[in-house]
């Protein structure tokens, strides 16, 4: 019976096969440039403009040299928190108002517990008895990067803005209406007009309203700090003012033992290296999911006109590698926070109790 | 060479080049935890955990390489 189910399984493999490449010769018609049914629709294969820094869309004036305002990544930092708020209230609803319903958990609460309870079986393997402690942190954590990463995937997200003229000199498009369309217009000199602050160029570009959250400096920093600032905190709360027996060496330098000057400077390089954990947090994540976004734009403009089905591939190592950042964002702080509140005694019995597992 | 053709040289440079190392490192990453599953399959689920938490240290640097790059092409 197993071999009628493979020889089913295989033959539908085969069928999808051939239905892609049909549909893509097709859809290649449909798609290819300006001669193609999808530009007689009005829609065409657009680059995106690719900028590092976050777009203002709701620019606020200024307060000394800074610009001040909404930007679209902090929008999308908004809504990912109104849609975990939400979430958490939805599954604990029945925890709280202290019905019997919620010792059985359905739906969003079992779903949530099933959640927590992996994230706290990590926690476990890496901090011990510490874990329920600082489970919070770690979650929390989790939960943001994840739901922001996954949200950059969601139609309409880098796609739906304001049109508005560029004002870098590039490449830009025409408009067709509400979108943009094909002939390029490439700009080398800024239109008559604004001759002062802010250069206008000819055709249009798109500054969308929501923007994938960790593609902003400022969002990953602002984790990386918590993180960091956190682990330092729960540290100190652990072992107490010997907690920076790790930069300071004080023991054994007053011997005059030359291990002690060794010590001084193993303990500046341990000062250094928690900021390279803060600036290594950051651009882990910011790489990934900037590098992912650029990827998903270059992808959609370029593969579009031959190969529809192309993009979801990448579609999906976005949602991979939106997971594994979560997770290792989550990962890494639980390992810090352990070796932050380790101490010098403690590290055998933490290595006797990891060989135990 | 005029300063634009070599950014955008150095651009392709360093993603390049900066790829090199964390690739052979998360490979020899990936051998070892492999190796370690093949001898104690029993602790995969350990090993997995500590291999991806080893993966992510190496391929932040090959991260740090592809932020030159971005920096290079789209901001100076």
């Amino acid at each position: 019976m197993s071999e009628k189910g493979c020889l089913i399984a295989l033959v539908m493999l085969v069928l999808m096969v051939v239905l892609c490449s049909i549909s893509s010769g097709f859809l290649g018609a449909l798609g290819g440039g300006n001669t193609g049914l999808l530009h007689n629709i009005g829609l065409d294969p657009i680059l995106p403009t690719i900028k590092l820094p976050a777009e203002m869309v709701v620019p606020m004036g200024e307060l000394g040299a800074f610009k001040v305002g909404i930007t679209n990544t902090m929008i999308e930092t908004l809504i990912v928190d109104v849609l975990l708020i939400v979430l958490a209230a939805t599954a604990t609803a029945k925890i709280r108002s202290g019905s019997k319903d919620a010792l059985i958990p359905r739906g969003l609460q079992n779903i949530f517990e099933m959640i927590i309870e992996m994230l706290h079986g990590l926690a476990e393997s890496v901090l011990g008895k510490r874990a329920k402690q600082v489970l919070w942190l770690g979650a929390t954590i989790f939960l943001f990067v994840l739901f922001a990463n996954w949200l950059e995937l969601f139609p309409g997200v880098d796609s739906v803005g304001i049109l508005e003229h560029p004002k870098e000199p590039g490449v830009a498009y025409s408009r067709n209406g509400g979108l943009l369309s094909l002939p390029q217009v490439t700009n080398e000199a800024p239109k008559a007009g604004a001759a002062e602050g802010e250069k206008e160029y000819n055709g249009w570009e798109l500054v969308p309203f929501v923007r994938a959250a960790a593609t902003d400096l400022n969002v990953t920093l602002a984790i990386a700090l918590i993180s960091v600032v956190m682990t330092q905190y729960y540290g100190f709360q652990a072992l107490g003012i010997q907690y920076m027996g790790k930069f300071v060496a004080t023991r054994k330098l007053g011997n005059g033992n030359p291990m002690g000057l060794i010590d001084l400077i193993v303990g500046a390089l341990e000062a250094i290296s928690e900021f390279a954990k803060i600036i290594s947090f950051t651009f882990r994540l910011f790489g990934n999911i900037f590098a992912g976004q650029v990827l998903l734009f270059v992808m959609a403009a370029f593969l579009i006109p031959f190969l529809v089905f192309g993009t979801l591939i990448f579609y999906g190592l976005e949602v991979f590698v939106g997971l594994i950042q979560a997770v290792v964002f989550m990962m890494l702080t639980f390992v810090f926070i352990a070796m932050a509140t380790a101490g010098h005694g403690e590290e055998h019995a933490h290595a006797s109790r990891a060989g135990a597992h | 060479m005029d300063p634009v053709s070599m950014r955008q040289l150095a651009a392709g440079l360093a993603i390049g080049l900066g790829a090199i190392g964390p690739g052979i490192g998360i490979g020899l990453l990936a051998n070892g935890a492999l190796q370690a599953i093949g001898r104690n399959p029993e602790a995969a689920g350990q090993i997995q955990v500590n291999m991806i938490l080893g993966i992510a240290f190496a391929e932040a640097i090959a991260i740090y390489a592809l932020v030159v790059a971005l920096l290079l092409k789209f901001v100076a």
